[in-house]
Parts: structure tokens; C-alpha cells; sequence
């Protein structure tokens, strides 16, 4: 598995990306029963982070950006939140590339959990201070489901890049 | 590609963007929580997203769609029977709420004051519920094309929902009353005592804010809006008094209150037309009109 991971100089399969990245923002806005609601993982954020790691000189921030401003409209919360937990994570991603990919999908979980349990812990400090709302334990819940699919996600983008931009 | 990618990645490196965007979003998030002048942008973008959501709800839509198919006979002659017997019942009220509303109507007249206006209802379905979780939003399929404006009230069939409080061209986002801040004037049924209940952001609890320690109010009363604020009709049940701290220490009382409303249990919405009068049941302005002649008639 680990011969897929690409080199630096490795040419961004653009097609693959977009397809990728539309399908994991149509599945986040599939809806679930309520209960299931606050455990929703972020499979767009798992599609950036795989971006991140494997494609790290041909990121494009504004991109991220602009999908979390997305998605914060998808969600209906406040404008900007949903970016910023992107651009941070693309940039944990970015900046831990050469050592996350050493490790087999699975133990990279250990990298991604602190990275955005930590990131989300900053946000919702922020939107304490900003906005003033009230914090909950809820707000972490998504935290470990989205890592927990992470395995799959990655296995699934390999996939579907080697279908469509096969190298 | 040389030339390619050298429109902006070049120049700065990722640390620099990635403060750039940190800092960018950070002002996004203050304006946006702070101020009203991002609602366009939001408005636009949610037609962007309207086709990839419509393809997100298509396999939800499907099974449901399905589950109504393969629903058995009896069960739908069971419920049809039920059905019935609620309608018959309710027909009954409706028969003494006629002959009271036309009770109502010729004292109105007889005492001056406006004759209330029927509200227009429109109904909708929660299509979807926003999974931002600070907020308490449902969406409903129906938005400015069906005439929906901001601030309509929406009650389902147990009581008020909640309010417009954004209007795209196919949907409609209804803040619930359950929402942080959200603010409706009630009255107390019991004794008609107002008051304004507040959303706390939990889908089971809401509070009365600024009522004295001494307010007659008590566990179990009703709560009822008043129609006061112009944006709720009158008489719609809003919640139930489930617990009231007297502590001499502050000023007011701490009251919570249980909505009657459920969220996820019902999937049809009401909307009423919005009550344009600011002031619906009080009539301050009749009020005024027959006070002013009943002093002018005591000067003489």
C-alpha cells in the first residue's frame, strides 16, 4: 500500500481530486437520524488532510477556503468556522507530510486525532470569545468519528485516483 | 507549468498563506457573528449548493419512498381508522370554535374593537436539519418562490416551531424556539401574567428571563404566546413551566420551561402569514381611541 504514496514531484491528478472532493461534500450533506447527527464524521476533511499529506507543494488554500465556506452554509453555522478548521488541518497536514507518511494509514491516526482534537479545541475558544456560545462535549464528538474513518477514506481516494488518473 | 503555477504559490510560502487565511477566517467568523452583512454571500452560495444537496437527500428520499410502498394494508387500515376518529373529534371543536369565533367577532364590534384578521397558512416539510451544533435550525422545502418572507412564524402540530430567519429561493431556514437567544412573548394561561421565553441552544429546556422572584407563576402552567412583538399570532402553545428557582440572591427568578414542541417527532410545518400589526391583541390603538372619548366624556 505504501508504493502508492506518491513523491513530491508527482503530478496533482486534478480530475481525480475534484471528483473526490464533491463526492465527500455531497456525502457529508446526506442526512442522518438525529441521534447519529452529532457524531457525523467530516469526510471532505479527511479528503483535504489525504491532499495535504500526499500532494503537499500543490495545495491550494484558497480552495479549502472556499469549501469550507461551503460547507459552513451547508451547516448553517457561522461563516468562516468551517475554513478555518480546514486551513488548519491542510497546514498540520502539510507541515507533518514527510514524517505521517512513513506510517501505515491506520497509525496515522495517532498523528490526526491530537492535531484536530487540538485545532477544534482552538476553534471553539473562538467562537466562545466571538460569538459567545456555549460550549459542549458534543462539539468533540465528530472528532473521533472522522478519524476513525480515516483508513477507509484513504484506501477509497488511492483507489479512485488510480481509476481515473491512473500514473 | 512553470508558468502555470506561478500565479501565487510561488511568491508566498505555505506559512505565509496559511496566516494570511488564518487571519482572513478569524474576520470572517467576527463578522459573521457580529453583523448582518454576510447574509447575501450566504444566500448565493446556498443556490450553489441547493443541486448537491438535492443529490444527497435523493437516497434518504428513495428509501422513504420506498417504506411508504411496501407499508401493509392493515397497518394503513389501522392508521386510517385512527385517523378517523381524531378527525371526527377535532371537527367537534372545530364546529365550538366556529360559533365562538363569530361570538368573538360580534363583541368585537359591539365594544370598538378591530376585528382580528385571519392568518394564511402554507405548509411545508423539514427537508433537512443543519448540523452546525450550536444552532437549532430546521430548513423547510419552501422559500421566497412560494412567498415565504422573513419572520414567519411556523408552528407544527403541537405548538410553536419557531421563526424565518433565512429565506433562500427553493428553502427557508426556521431558527426554533429552542434557539440561543431566541426570544417569544408569552402570557401564562392561567393568569395571563407576560412574559418572554429564550431559547438556550438545548433542544429540551428554554427559561424565562426577568421575571421578579415574587411572579405568580408555578410549576406546570402553561405557556401560551401573547401576541405581543408582531411576529407570533396570539394563543399558540409554547411550552410548560418544568422548574422555578426562587434565590434570594438574584434578582429574578430562574424559570425553566419545557417546549411542547418536538423536534424530529414531526416532519409538517405549518407557516403562518406573519401578523404585520405590531400590536395584534392588545389594540393599543382602539384602546386608546375609547379611553380618549371616556375622558373627554368624564371632563364634561
Amino acid at each position: 500500500m505504501k508504493m502508492q504514496a506518491s513523491s513530491i514531484s508527482d503530478a496533482l491528478p486534478k480530475r481525480a481530486l475534484i471528483a473526490v472532493i464533491v463526492a465527500a461534500f455531497i456525502i457529508n450533506l446526506i442526512p442522518l437520524p438525529l441521534n447519529l447527527q452529532l457524531f457525523r464524521p467530516d469526510i471532505l476533511l479527511l479528503v483535504l488532510i489525504y491532499w495535504g499529506i500526499n500532494y503537499s507543494q500543490k495545495v491550494s488554500l484558497f480552495a479549502v477556503f472556499l469549501l469550507g465556506v461551503l460547507g459552513d452554509v451547508a451547516n448553517g453555522g457561522v461563516l468562516g468556522q468551517t475554513s478555518l478548521l480546514y486551513i488548519f488541518l491542510i497546514f498540520i497536514a502539510v507541515s507533518i507530510h514527510r514524517r505521517i507518511r512513513l506510517f501505515k494509514p491506520f497509525m496515522q491516526i495517532l498523528y490526526l486525532f491530537p492535531a484536530l482534537l487540538l485545532t477544534k479545541v482552538f476553534l471553539l475558544g473562538l467562537l466562545v470569545a466571538i460569538d459567545g456560545v456555549s460550549p459542549s462535549l458534543g462539539y468533540f464528538l465528530p472528532v473521533i468519528s472522522t478519524v476513525i474513518f480515516w483508513p477507509f477514506v484513504h484506501f477509497l481516494i488511492q483507489m479512485v485516483f488510480s481509476l481515473i488518473d491512473p500514473v | 507549468m512553470q508558468t502555470k503555477t506561478a500565479f501565487f504559490k510561488r511568491q508566498y510560502s505555505i506559512k505565509r498563506r496559511f496566516i494570511f487565511y488564518t487571519l482572513f477566517c478569524v474576520v470572517l467568523i467576527f463578522t459573521d457573528a457580529r453583523f448582518n452583512y454576510l447574509e447575501m454571500i450566504r444566500t448565493g452560495v446556498s443556490v450553489v449548493i441547493h443541486p448537491l444537496r438535492a443529490v444527497a437527500l435523493f437516497p434518504a428520499k428513495l428509501f422513504q419512498d420506498a417504506s411508504e410502498l411496501l407499508a401493509t394494508a392493515s397497518d394503513l387500515k389501522t392508521e386510517n381508522a385512527k385517523l378517523k376518529e381524531a378527525n371526527f373529534k377535532k371537527n367537534e371543536l372545530l364546529l365550538v370554535q366556529k360559533s365562538l369565533l363569530v361570538e368573538n367577532e360580534n363583541l368585537r364590534n359591539l365594544l370598538g374593537l378591530r376585528i382580528k384578521t385571519e392568518t394564511q397558512q402554507m405548509f411545508a416539510e423539514i427537508v433537512y436539519e443543519p448540523k452546525d451544533p450550536f444552532s437549532r435550525h430546521v430548513v423547510v422545502d419552501k422559500g421566497a418562490t412560494h412567498g415565504v418572507t422573513l419572520g414567519t412564524p411556523a408552528i407544527d402540530i403541537t405548538g410553536v416551531l419557531g421563526q424565518v430567519v433565512r429565506v433562500q429561493p427553493w428553502t427557508s431556514t426556521i431558527s426554533l424556539v429552542t434557539h440561543r437567544d431566541h426570544p417569544v412573548p408569552v402570557q401564562i394561561a392561567r393568569n395571563g401574567l407576560r412574559a418572554v421565553v429564550f431559547g438556550m441552544g438545548y433542544d429540551s429546556s428554554m427559561e424565562i428571563r426577568f421575571l421578579p422572584l415574587d411572579a405568580d407563576i408555578r410549576e406546570g402552567d402553561i405557556l401560551a404566546t401573547s401576541g405581543i412583538g408582531g411576529v407570533y399570532p396570539p394563543n399558540l402553545p409554547v411550552g410548560a413551566v418544568s422548574q422555578i428557582t426562587r434565590d434570594d440572591s438574584f434578582p429574578f427568578a430562574k424559570i425553566s420551561v419545557l417546549p411542547v414542541s418536538r423536534i424530529g417527532h414531526h416532519k409538517q410545518v405549518l407557516l403562518l402569514s406573519k401578523v404585520d400589526d405590531a400590536s395584534p391583541v392588545l389594540d393599543i390603538k382602539g384602546n386608546d381611541e375609547n379611553t380618549l372619548d371616556l375622558g373627554v366624556i368624564g371632563d364634561n
